[in-house]
């Protein structure tokens, strides 16, 4: 079998196209201290509390909801398997709320401040790719399961 | 005064038909209008309010979803801020999340409530805006619209009617108008027919035309044998009267002779018997002389004299005159105007009269209204044609009686001379009595009109020129001394020429003779100077009287020359008394009248 040299003009146009394939979006979970009381959430439970509606978490902790801004595509995943909304409904929604003062998006963080934030809140709940996900945390509820 | 305007004019009448139907129209749709624009407005008012909650929806959405109160008020803040809303309520759940509201708003139901959907699924409720319209707003919209309406009514039913009325006018009125114009221009001579309208020769205006353009032929026709019918009628009255001017010309001269000679001997005859018959003679030849008078006067040729006559005091003259033949149960009314006079002879007016009144008083039968009336009259030139009248100020003479009346075949008649209806032995007539009026009111260029209905009476109608003459005139002292001097008598007549010779020669003039007016020119040339006077005839052989008067007044017009005619002031006498003539003697004439005449030429000079 023949291989292309790297400098080969097709060897370039291949790597140029892998290229523009995103990467595929991890799987979001959520997660809470390992230590929390709650074992698992409803669907409608993570709404109420990502959406601004609820403030406390079912065991009356108040509720610290953050989020895994990167990739883009995970959080935009995560809202599209939520509530069926793209990032700019997400955002137009938040931004009426916002106005007001009365409730707050949850906080976006890298994925390894979610999990020193989860680990050491025990009212703290977020989103996280699963892949990363360890023993600092606990997953009480998968959107895609 | 408004009704007769309306109805003179069809302009008018159209344009108050429109402003009628405007006027209902308006009102129509004054209430039409209302319902219209309250279900416009309300409609308008509905959809408005729909897109305001369309746009406000994700925020209360969002606030209902989270319990965001302070969202919600400003929301509803917002919503408030337009003016057709008076009351804005948010509810989620079961809870008020926001209530802003109007100060003069009452709490009442919410008329309109939208459901608010959950931010994230459509199909679940989270809340509900409520929402209270503002009606006075609404009102004043409903208001604004309706009056919008209206102006938009009004302006297309103006334009509708004056579309509508400037076609009437232009279809209807103007060719009306252009015809009536038309109409009042027709003029007889140019042939009396209306030209067709432009652009209607087809329709009903044309037909219009062309049957008044009919009618006015009939008309025209009538006209032209009625003036035919009159043309016959005066050809043969004027016929009768020149046969008959004729004949009591001839006749006068015959009685001249008989009246002068029957003097002559009256005068030298001392026997009574003899004097009785002479007088018998004088007296037949007298009534014989008014006869030929009144033939004359129907012949136009015995208008004497032209003076101012006052017209009311011939009246009253004429009826103090009948005053003894009228019955006691004959009312006789009278309504004269002041001060109106014609110009004429006074005694051939005041036989006018009398005749006409001693004609209505017996066709009342001695019992009956006599009414007689004068008044001025203003006649244009197509009232004058009518009449065969000039033009102009005419005084009007109205004698009406309310007897017999008569037909249409003895109103035909009646100027006929010799046709009378009095054949009664109380009032036998000579049938002259109309002819002489006809005769003598045509010679003062005047007219008759009568009217007459069997058993209703007749109304004779005299028009006459208004006088322009004055109506003092001096009176002639009379002086009664003898003659003396010399007469010229120039008449072709024998009998009557001695006849005046031997009546002059008794009055103590010296009388000189001439058969014709040559004659008599040569005469009066040799010798003049020796003349008082000159009786000149004015129908004579070889040279007339007034080819005569003219040259004897070249030779010296110092000498008086008095006419002496049988045809009385006729236009040539006239010329003569306006020329220069000293006086007028009408044939046949007495001794007495003959001195009287030279003795007023006398006192003249």
């Amino acid at each position: 079998m023949r291989t292309l040299p790297p400098n080969h003009p097709a060897s370039v146009l291949l790597v140029l196209l892998l290229s523009l394939v995103p990467a595929q979006a991890g799987e979001p979970v959520i997660v809470v201290h390992p230590e929390s009381r709650i074992q698992s959430l409803t669907r409608d439970e993570v709404i109420n509390i990502f959406m601004g509606r609820q403030k406390r978490l079912p065991n009356g902790t108040v509720a610290m909801p953050v989020e895994q801004a990167q990739p883009p595509a995970l959080r935009a995943r995560f809202y599209q398997l939520l509530v069926g909304k793209d990032l700019p409904d997400i955002s137009a929604y938040w931004a009426r709320l916002l106005y007001s003062g009365q409730a707050q998006p949850p906080q976006a963080l890298t994925a390894e401040e979610v999990l020193e934030v989860v680990s050491e809140n025990k009212g703290a709940i977020g989103v996280l790719d699963a892949a990363r996900v360890d023993r600092r945390v606990r997953v009480v509820h998968s959107l895609t399961r | 005064m408004v009704f007769r305007l309306i109805r003179s004019s069809l302009v008018r009448r159209t344009l108050l038909l429109v402003l009628g139907v405007s006027l209902v129209v308006g009102l129509l749709a004054h209430g039409i209008v209302g319902h219209l624009a309250e279900r416009f407005e309300t409609q308008r008012a509905r959809e408005r309010i729909q897109a305001l909650v369309a746009v406000v929806e994700p925020s209360v959405s969002a606030a209902c979803f989270v319990g965001d109160h302070r969202l919600a008020e400003e929301t509803a803040k917002g919503l408030l801020s337009s003016p057709i809303l008076a009351a804005v309520e948010i509810r989620a759940g079961e809870g008020v999340l926001a209530l802003r509201r109007r100060e003069n708003w009452t709490p009442t139901d919410f008329e309109n409530i939208y459901p608010v959907h959950s931010p994230f699924f459509a199909s679940q409720v989270v809340g509900e805006i409520r929402i209270s319209p503002d009606k006075q707003e609404i009102a004043r919209g409903v208001a604004r619209y309706a009056m919008l309406l209206r102006i938009l009514v009004l302006v297309i039913t103006a334009v509708v009617g004056g579309a509508l009325a400037l076609t009437v006018t232009r279809s209807v009125v103007a060719p009306i108008t252009l015809m009536s114009d038309r109409l009042n221009a027709l003029d007889a001579a140019q042939g009396m027919r209306l030209s067709m309208p432009p652009g209607h020769a087809a329709d009903e205006i044309g037909r219009l035309a062309s049957n008044i353009n009919q009618a006015l032929k009939a008309v025209e026709d009538r006209h032209r044998l009625e003036q035919e019918v009159q043309q016959a009628h005066a050809q043969k009255i004027s016929s009768l009267g020149s046969l008959a001017g004729g004949v009591a010309h001839d006749f006068n001269n015959m009685l001249a002779g008989i009246m002068g000679h029957a003097d002559l001997l009256l005068a030298g005859e001392q026997d009574p018997r003899r004097q009785k018959r002479i007088n018998a003679i004088l007296a037949a030849a007298k009534r014989s002389s008014e006869l030929t008078s009144k033939l004359l006067a129907f012949g136009r040729r015995g208008k004497n004299r032209k003076e101012s006559v006052d017209l009311a005091a011939a009246v009253k003259e004429c009826l103090a005159l009948i005053q003894p033949s009228l019955h006691p149960d004959l009312e006789v009314f009278t309504r004269l105007e002041d001060g109106l006079c014609v110009d004429g002879d006074p005694s051939q007016l005041q036989q006018v009269l009398v005749n006409l009144c001693i004609n209505a008083v017996e066709a009342m039968g001695g019992k009956g209204t006599l009414t007689i009336t004068t008044r001025t009259l203003e006649l244009k030139a197509a009232q004058a044609t009518d009449r065969s009248l000039r033009p102009g100020t005419h005084v009007e003479l109205s004698i009406a009686d309310t007897g017999a009346g008569m037909n249409d075949e003895t109103l035909q008649r009646i100027f006929e001379p010799f046709f009378t209806t009095k054949t009664t032995k109380d009032h036998m007539g000579t049938g002259l009595g109309l002819p002489t009026v006809l005769g003598i009111v045509e010679g003062h260029q005047g007219a008759v009109e009568v009217k007459s209905r069997v058993g209703a009476g007749t109304t004779f109608k005299i028009y006459l020129p208004i006088g322009v003459l004055s109506p003092e005139r001096p009176q002639l002292e009379r002086r009664t001394n003898g003659g003396r001097g010399v007469i010229l008598v120039v008449e072709d007549e024998a009998t009557l020429r001695d006849l005046a010779k031997s009546a002059l020669e008794s009055l103590g003039y010296g009388v000189e003779t001439a058969e014709d007016g040559l004659a008599g020119v040569a005469l009066f040339r040799a010798c003049h100077p020796r003349l008082r006077a000159v009786l000149l005839d004015m129908k004579m052989p070889n040279m007339g009287g007034l080819e005569a008067f003219g040259q004897m007044q070249q030779i010296d017009a110092s000498v008086p020359v008095i006419i002496c005619t049988g045809y009385g002031e006729n236009e040539e006498v006239q010329r003569i008394l306006s020329g220069g003539g000293a006086g007028l003697l009408p044939k046949p004439y007495r001794v007495a009248q003959l001195a009287d005449a030279l003795e007023q030429v006398e006192a003249k000079v």
